[in-house]
C-alpha cells in the first residue's frame, strides 16, 4: 500500500534536490563534472530506495522493520506530549514569524529590525509585559550597537532607510 | 573487543612511544627540548605576558556564546589589530585564541542543541538530553574535566612527538587523506541515525552543496543558478547557524515545553558539577583512548578537528557493553567526544608547525599570523625558535585548563538558562542568529541563506534525517574533492598505486566495516530474538 505523508514529503523532496544537482552537472566540462557526478549519482539512488521505504507502507517505521536495534537516536524530534495538530499551528505561527523578521530586516535594516521583532515577539507571541519585552529588545539593539562597532561591520540599512537618504 | 583489550593496547602504543624514544632521540636532542620547554614555559607565566593568554581566553570564550562567532572569527580579526606586536605577546594570544573557544562551543551544545563549532557536533548527541533531564550541571562538569585531561593528552603527545612530526606526517599522502575522509564520514553517517540510507544521503547533499561556486581548477560556475553571491560558494556559518541554531529554536518553539530542562525552577534542576567531573575518573580508559583518538586525528592535516570527536563518540559506543543509553544522555557519550576535540588542539598544531598545513580552520589562522610576523613553519622554527614553539604550547595548554575552570565556575547560572522559557530564549536566538550570519561576512543574504537552512534543519530534524553528517560532509566537501583529483591523477601517471599503499587498504577495510556493522548487527539482533 502506498501512502502519501509528510514524511515522505521530506524524501521527496531531497530526491528533488538531488536530481536538481544532477541536472545542474549537465552543459559542465569533464573536469568540473567529475567529482559532483561521482557523489550525486549514489546520493540520487539511496534518496529514490528510501523514498521507496517511506511510500511503501511494509516498512513503516511503525512496524520496525528497518529501525536497527542498536542505533542511536540521537536527533530524535523533541519528546513532548503535543498534540500534531496543535504543533501543526505552531510551525505555521512560527514560519510566520521568520517571515516577518526576514520582512523587517529587509524593509528597516539590522539596527532596527532585529529589536523591532524581539519587541513584538515577547509581546504578541510570548505574553510578556510591555516593560520587560522593552528591556530584552534594548539589551538585543544594545549588543548589536556594540558588536557592529566592536567588528567594524557596516550596518545594513534596508529599503526604507535607502529611499529616505536618496 | 572489550574496553579491557582496548586499554592494553593504548599502553603497549605508549610504550612503544616512549621505546622509540629512547631509540631515536637522541640525549642532546631530549636536552634541547627540555630546555625550551622551560624557556616557553617562563615566557607564559612570566610578567606581564601571563595576562595575554588569560585575556585571549576570556574573549574567545565570549565570542564562542554567540551563535556563528568562534574563536576561528575572532583570530581573524586579531590579525591585523597585532600586526605591530612582538612575537611572544602574538604567540600566547593565538595559542590562547586556539584552545578557549572549544569549551564554549560544547556548552552551547549541551544546553540549546547547538554546536559552537562543528567539531562539538558530537557533544549534542547526549549533551543535550542530560540537560534536557535537568542534568546540564553533570554535563558540564564533564565535560570541563574531558576537556582539561584531554587537551593535557593532547599536548604531551605533541611534545613528544616533536622529534618525529615529519616521519609521520609525511605518511599522509592525497589517497591516505581521501580514505581518511571517507572513512570519518561513514563513521559519523553510521553512528549518528537509525538509518544509515538517510545517514549516506544526507552526506552526499552536504558534499554536493560544498560543490556550489567556481570549479577550484576551471574556475567554471558549478551550480550558482545565475546568482553571484553563489561564485563564492557557500559559506558554512551560515550553514550551521540555520541547520542547527533555526532548526534547534523552531523545534523547541514547536514542541509546547515551557523549558528546555522541562523544569521552571532552577532548585528542581539534578546532578552537580562534582559528580559529572568525577564520572571521568570512574571511565579512565575512555578518557585516555578518546584522547590518543584526537591526537591521532588532530595529526591528520584538513581532516583532524571535525572527524576526531565523532570517531571518539563512535568508539565509546562501540566498546560500551551496554549501548541503550547512547543518544539519551549517556555521560561516556560526553566524556569521549570532549576528551578527543580538545586533544585534537596539540595533533593539530603537529603538521602546522612542521608543514604550514593547518589541521583546522583556527591553526590555518594561526599560521598567517605567525607568518606575518616571519615565523615560518618548518625545520628554523621546530629548531631556532623552539621556545617560541613551546610558549605557543603552554599557551594552549593554558587556555585549555582556564576555559575548563571557568567553565566550572559558571555552571550554575549557565544550567539556568535550562529553565528560562522557551518563548523568552527563542527570539533572543534567533536574533543572534541573525546578527552571527550578518557579521560573518557582511552580507545580508547568508541572514536568508541561515533561515532558509533553519526551515530545512527542522524538517529534516522531524523526520529522522540526520543533520550532523550533512555538515560535516560540507565542511570537508573540498578537500575530498581536492584529493579525490589528486589520487585520481597520481594513479593515471603511475606515480602511485593506491591498491598497494597499506593505510589506504587499512581505511578502505575500516570504511567497509563501517557500512556493514548495522546490517551485521540487526542480523545477530534478529537471530537472538528468534533464538
Amino acid at each position: 500500500m502506498i501512502r502519501l505523508d509528510e514524511r515522505s514529503a521530506v524524501s521527496a523532496l531531497l530526491v528533488a534536490v538531488a536530481a536538481a544537482f544532477l541536472a545542474g552537472t549537465v552543459g559542465l566540462s569533464p573536469t568540473a563534472r567529475l567529482v559532483p557526478l561521482t557523489v550525486v549519482v549514489p546520493t540520487l539512488a539511496l534518496a529514490v530506495a528510501q523514498l521507496a521505504l517511506d511510500l511503501v507502507s511494509r516498512f513503516d517505521a511503525r512496524s520496525g522493520r528497518h529501525d536497527r536495534p542498536d542505533a542511536i537516536p540521537s536527533e530524535r524530534v523533541a519528546d513532548d506530549d503535543i498534540a500534531p495538530d496543535d504543533r501543526r499551528r505552531h510551525e505555521v505561527a512560527l514560519l510566520s514569524w521568520l517571515l516577518v523578521l526576514l520582512g523587517l530586516l529587509a524593509l528597516v535594516g539590522l539596527r532596527a529590525a532585529l529589536p523591532a521583532f524581539t519587541f513584538l515577539f515577547l509581546r504578541a507571541r510570548a505574553g510578556e509585559s510591555a516593560a520587560l519585552s522593552a528591556v530584552v529588545a534594548l539589551v538585543v539593539l544594545a549588543t548589536i550597537v556594540a558588536l557592529l562597532h566592536t567588528l567594524g561591520l557596516r550596518d545594513f540599512e534596508g529599503l526604507v532607510w535607502s529611499l529616505v537618504a536618496r | 573487543v572489550g574496553e579491557r583489550s582496548l586499554n592494553a593496547l593504548l599502553a603497549i602504543a605508549l610504550v612503544g612511544l616512549a621505546a622509540l624514544w629512547a631509540v631515536a632521540g637522541s640525549l642532546a636532542e631530549v636536552e634541547q627540548l627540555a630546555r625550551s620547554a622551560w624557556a616557553g614555559f617562563l615566557l607564559v607565566v612570566s610578567w606581564p605576558n601571563v595576562l595575554y593568554p588569560i585575556a585571549a581566553t576570556l574573549l574567545a570564550m565570549i565570542f564562542a556564546l554567540f551563535p556563528g562567532l568562534s574563536g576561528a572569527t575572532l583570530m581573524a580579526l586579531a590579525i591585523s589589530l597585532t600586526l605591530s606586536w612582538d612575537r611572544v605577546p602574538l604567540v600566547l594570544v593565538f595559542g590562547a585564541f586556539v584552545g578557549g573557544a572549544t569549551f564554549m562551543g560544547s556548552v552551547t551544545a549541551i544546553l540549546f542543541n547547538i554546536p559552537g563549532t562543528a567539531a562539538s557536533a558530537a557533544t549534542l548527541i547526549d549533551g543535550h538530553p542530560l540537560a534536557r533531564q535537568g542534568e546540564a550541571r553533570t554535563a558540564i562538569g564533564c565535560s570541563a574535566a574531558s576537556s582539561a585531561l584531554g587537551s593535557s593528552f593532547g599536548v604531551l603527545a605533541l611534545v613528544a612527538l616533536l622529534p618525529f612530526l615529519r616521519r609521520a606526517a609525511l605518511a599522509f599522502g592525497p589517497a591516505e587523506l581521501l580514505m581518511m575522509t571517507v572513512w570519518g564520514l561513514t563513521t559519523i553517517a553510521v553512528i549518528t541515525q537509525a538509518s544509515v540510507v538517510k545517514g549516506l544521503v544526507t552526506t552526499g547533499l552536504g558534499f554536493l552543496l560544498s560543490f556550489v561556486g567556481q570549479d577550484p581548477r576551471t574556475a567554471e560556475p558549478r551550480y550558482t543558478l545565475g546568482l553571484l553571491y553563489l561564485w563564492e560558494g557557500l559559506s558554512l556559518v551560515p550553514i550551521v547557524l540555520g541547520i542547527f541554531s533555526v532548526g534547534e529554536m523552531l523545534d523547541l518553539a514547536t514542541s509546547g515545553r515551557r523549558t528546555i530542562s522541562g523544569k521552571t525552577r532552577a532548585d528542581q534542576l539534578s546532578g552537580s558539577v562534582w559528580s559529572g567531573a568525577r564520572t571521568v575518573f570512574k571511565h579512565p580508559g575512555l578518557l585516555m583512548r578518546s584522547s590518543a583518538i584526537g591526537t591521532a586525528i588532530g595529526i591528520i592535516p584538513g581532516v583532524g578537528g571535525t572527524v576526531a570527536s565523532f570517531v571518539a563518540y563512535a568508539h565509546a559506543v562501540q566498546s560500551a557493553g551496554d549501548r541503550r543509553r547512547f543518544g539519551r544522555g549517556d555521560i561516556r557519550g560526553v566524556i569521549a567526544p570532549e576528551a578527543a576535540h580538545d586533544a585534537k588542539d596539540g595533533g593539530s598544531l603537529v603538521p602546522a608547525l612542521a608543514f604550514g598545513i593547518p589541521g583546522s580552520e583556527g591553526t590555518a589562522l594561526l599560521l598567517a599570523a605567525m607568518v606575518l610576523h616571519g615565523l615560518v613553519p618548518g625545520k628554523e622554527l621546530l629548531t631556532e625558535h623552539l621556545d617560541l614553539v613551546f610558549a605557543l604550547i603552554w599557551s594552549l595548554f593554558l587556555s585549555n585548563w582556564l576555559t575548563s575552570i571557568l567553565g566550572v565556575a559558571l555552571v550554575t547560572p549557565l544550567a539556568r538558562l535550562t529553565v528560562v522559557r522557551t518563548q523568552l530564549i527563542t527570539p533572543v536566538i534567533l536574533v543572534l542568529t541573525a546578527v552571527g550570519a550578518y557579521a560573518f561576512r557582511n552580507r545580508i543574504e547568508d541572514v536568508v541563506v541561515a533561515f532558509g537552512f533553519g526551515f530545512v534543519g527542522y524538517l529534516l530534524k522531524k523526520h529522522g534525517w540526520p543533520r550532523i553528517p550533512f555538515v560535516i560532509a560540507f565542511v570537508l566537501g573540498n578537500l575530498f574533492e581536492t584529493n579525490f583529483l589528486l589520487t585520481l591523477r597520481l594513479q593515471s601517471l603511475d606515480r602511485i598505486d593506491v591498491f598497494t599503499r597499506p593505510l589506504v587498504l587499512i581505511l578502505g577495510a575500516l570504511t567497509l566495516v563501517n557500512l556493514a556493522s548495522p546490517f551485521v548487527r540487526t542480523r545477530r539482533s534478529a537471530r537472538a530474538d528468534e533464538e
